[in-house]
C-alpha cells in the first residue's frame, strides 16, 4: 500500500539532524547564548529556527506557526540559565515548543493578547509549492491525529530523531515513543484504505 | 510474544530501534506467524511511502528571512531586559535591605508599608517591561525598514523618507540627545512668504537648518523648526494664520511647498516627522507605473494599512507577580518602606510618560513598516 502521489522509496535516507557537524560546539552556543551575545542568539535562530518553525507549522497550522516558533525561542532565553546541558539544544526546543503549543492551545498565554509586531500585516507562512494532490492528503491527514502522534511523526521522519532523542523531547519514554509511531502509522493506513475504497 | 506485540517490533526493526534482546523473539514470532511475515514487506514500503509524503509535503516549509532577522532582534532585546531589569528594581525601590532590620519571619508576615512598596514596584516593573516590549517590537520594525532601504535605489523618493523615518525613529528610539545642528544650510532660503493677514504685512522664513523667522507687525518670532513654532506659540499661529510643517507653509492664503528632496532634508535635521510625507513620496514614485486610478486606489489601500497599523500599537499586557517583588522587599523597615515608595511614585511617574511616548514610537514604526513592505514590493 502506498500514499497517493508519494514516491515509494525504500530505506529513506534519514536526515543527520541532531549530530551534523557544527561550526562551533553547543557548549559554546549555549554559553554565548546565557551571556546574551547577539552572535550567540543570530546562531541559534540560524541552526534551530527552521525545524521550529516545520514543527509549529505542523502543530498549529500556517497561520500560527510563526508567533509559536518566536514564542517558543523567547522562552527559550528566559529559560536558558536553567539549561543545563543533560539534554541536547534541539530536543530542548521542542519540548519548549509543546509547551507553548499547549498555552496557545488553552490561550491562556500573554501574547495572544499583546500582538506581536507586524501581525496584522503578517502572511502566514506559505504553503508549500508545487504541492502534489497525493502529498497533499497527508498534510491534510496529519491534521487529523492527535498532536503527540503527529509531533512524534515529524520528529522521525523529517527530523530524523531516533527514539531516545525523540523521548527526551516529548518528555516520554522510550516505549511511547515507539507505541506513538505504531499508532500514527496504523491510523493514517486505515484513512488511506478508506480513502482508496 | 503476541501477533500485535509483534507488529510493534517489526515496525521498530524497520526504523532500526529494535533491542537486541527482542529480535530472537520476534524471529521465533515470525516464522511462526504466516499473517505476520507477511506484514513485513507491507510495512516495509507503507513506512517507506509515508516518509516520503511527509518530506515532500514540509520540506518546503520555510520561515521567512525576515522573521528570522526579527527573532535575532527580540531575542537580543529580551536578553538585554532580563539582565537590566532586576538592577532598576534594586535601584529604584530596595534601599534599606543591609539595614540589618528584623527578619521576615520574625515579623510574621510583610507589614502594610511592605505591601505598598511592593505593590507600588510591581506597577512600575509591570512599566518598564512593556517600555522595553514596545521598543523591541518598535526596534524589529525599524530594522526591517533598514533592510527594505537595501531594495531600493538611493535617489528613489520612498528610499529618501524610509531614510529620513529610519533616522528619526532610532533617534527617538534611543532617547539620546539630538545631533548638534548642522550649520549648513542657514544660509539658505527654502520657504519664503511674504503676505497679508488680518490687513497686516506677515513674512516667513524658513532657512536649509530648519528654523523659521516670523516677522509680524512689532514683533519677531524665531524658533528652530516649524514643528516648534507652532508648539512654542499656538495663540500667535492661529491670531495670523500660519500652520503647516517643515517646508509645507501656509500663511493666510500663501503657501509654499518646496521639492520634496528639500523637505526631506528639512525633516531629516529638524527631527520633525509627517505622516503626509511618505504619500507625496510614494504617488511620485508611482507615477507612470500603474494607470492614475489604480495608482490611487494602490495608495489609499497603503495608507489605510498605515493607519490601521499606528492605531492597532497597543500596550501589551504584562503581569508581573507580586510574589516575585515580596521576596525584594523583605527586611526593609517601616521608615525605609514609606521613603521607598515616594521613589517608586517619582519614577512611576517618569514611566508613564515613557510609556506614552513608546506608544507613539511603535505606533509610527508599525506604520513605517507598511510603507516599507510596500515600497519594497510593489509588484
Amino acid at each position: 500500500m502506498t500514499l497517493d502521489g508519494a514516491v515509494d522509496v525504500l530505506d529513506p535516507p534519514r536526515p543527520p539532524v541532531m549530530s551534523e557537524p557544527a561550526p562551533r560546539s553547543e557548549a559554546d552556543l549555549v554559553a554565548a547564548c546565557r551571556a546574551g551575545r547577539r552572535e550567540g542568539f543570530d546562531e541559534l535562530v540560524s541552526r534551530h529556527y527552521d525545524r521550529i518553525h516545520r514543527l509549529a507549522y505542523t502543530m498549529a497550522g500556517p497561520g500560527a506557526a510563526a508567533d509559536l516558533a518566536q514564542e517558543t525561542f523567547l522562552a527559550a532565553v528566559k529559560a536558558f540559565p536553567n539549561f543545563r546541558g543533560d539534554s541536547q539544544l534541539a530536543t530542548w526546543l521542542i519540548s519548549i515548543l509543546r509547551n507553548q503549543y499547549s498555552l496557545w492551545l488553552r490561550g491562556r498565554r500573554k501574547w495572544q493578547l499583546a500582538p506581536l509586531e507586524g501581525e496584522d500585516q503578517r502572511q502566514p507562512a506559505p504553503e508549500p509549492r508545487g504541492i502534489e494532490k497525493g502529498v497533499r492528503e497527508i498534510l491534510d491527514r496529519l491534521k487529523e491525529l492527535p498532536e503527540d502522534l503527529r509531533t512524534t511523526l515529524v520528529l522521525f521522519y523529517l527530523d530524523g530523531l531516533k527514539y531516545s532523542e525523540i523521548a527526551q523531547a516529548m518528555e516520554c519514554p522510550v516505549g511511547t515513543v515507539r507505541s506513538r509511531l505504531f499508532e500514527a502509522r496504523e491510523r493514517l493506513k486505515k484513512m488511506v484504505q478508506k480513502s482508496e475504497a | 510474544m503476541t501477533c500485535a506485540e509483534a507488529r510493534i517490533a517489526i515496525d521498530a526493526r524497520l526504523d532500526g530501534e529494535l533491542g537486541p534482546d527482542e529480535g530472537p523473539a520476534l524471529e521465533a514470532h515470525l516464522a511462526a506467524c504466516a499473517d505476520c511475515a507477511r506484514e513485513v514487506e507491507d510495512r516495509r514500503a507503507f513506512s517507506a511511502s509515508l516518509g516520503g509524503a511527509l518530506r515532500r509535503a514540509l520540506d518546503g516549509v520555510e520561515a521567512p528571512r525576515e522573521e528570522r532577522a526579527r527573532l535575532v532582534e527580540r531575542l537580543a532585546a529580551a536578553s538585554r531586559r532580563r539582565a537590566v531589569l532586576p538592577a532598576r528594581l534594586a535601584a529604584a525601590a530596595v534601599l534599606a535591605i543591609a539595614a540589618g532590620l528584623v527578619a521576615w519571619a520574625l515579623l510574621g508576615g510583610p507589614s502594610a508599608e511592605q505591601l505598598a512598596l511592593a505593590e507600588k514596584i510591581r506597577l512600575s516593573r509591570s512599566r518598564e517591561v512593556q517600555i522595553e516590549r514596545l521598543q523591541d517590537e518598535a526596534q524589529a520594525d525599524l530594522a526591517f525598514a533598514r533592510e527594505s532601504l537595501a531594495s531600493l535605489k538611493a535617489d528613489d523618493p520612498p528610499a529618501l523618507v524610509l531614510n529620513v523615518g529610519v533616522s528619526n525613529l532610532a533617534r527617538q528610539l534611543s532617547s539620546g540627545p539630538p545631533p548638534p545642528a548642522p550649520d549648513r544650510g542657514s544660509q539658505i532660503q527654502r520657504v519664503a512668504i511674504a503676505t497679508t493677514v488680518n490687513g497686516a504685512a506677515v513674512e516667513l522664513v524658513q532657512t536649509g537648518d530648519g528654523r523659521v523667522k516670523v516677522t509680524l507687525p512689532h514683533r519677531t518670532l524665531d524658533a528652530p523648526s516649524m514643528t516648534e513654532l507652532q508648539r512654542r506659540h499656538p495663540d500667535v499661529c492661529a491670531k495670523w494664520s500660519i500652520e503647516g510643517n517643515e517646508g509645507k507653509v501656509r500663511v493666510g492664503k500663501e503657501a509654499a511647498v518646496v521639492e520634496l528632496p528639500a523637505r526631506l532634508d528639512l525633516l531629516f535635521r529638524t527631527g520633525a516627522w509627517d505622516d503626509e510625507v511618505p504619500w507625496d513620496a510614494y504617488r511620485d514614485w508611482m507615477q507612470g507605473r500603474f494607470n492614475p486610478a489604480e495608482m490611487e486606489r494602490r495608495m489609499k489601500e497603503m495608507q489605510e494599512r498605515w493607519r490601521r497599523a499606528a492605531e492597532s500599537a497597543t500596550v501589551p499586557v504584562v503581569t508581573v507577580d507580586l510574589e516575585d517583588v515580596m521576596k525584594d522587599v523583605r527586611g526593609i523597615g517601616r521608615q525605609e518602606a514609606d521613603e521607598a515608595v515616594k521613589r517608586v511614585e517619582e519614577h512611576m511617574k517618569a514611566l508613564e510618560r515613557r510609556l506614552k511616548e513608546m506608544r507613539e514610537l511603535r505606533g509610527r514604526a508599525k506604520g513605517l513598516r507598511v510603507y516599507a513592505e510596500g515600497v519594497k514590493k510593489p509588484e
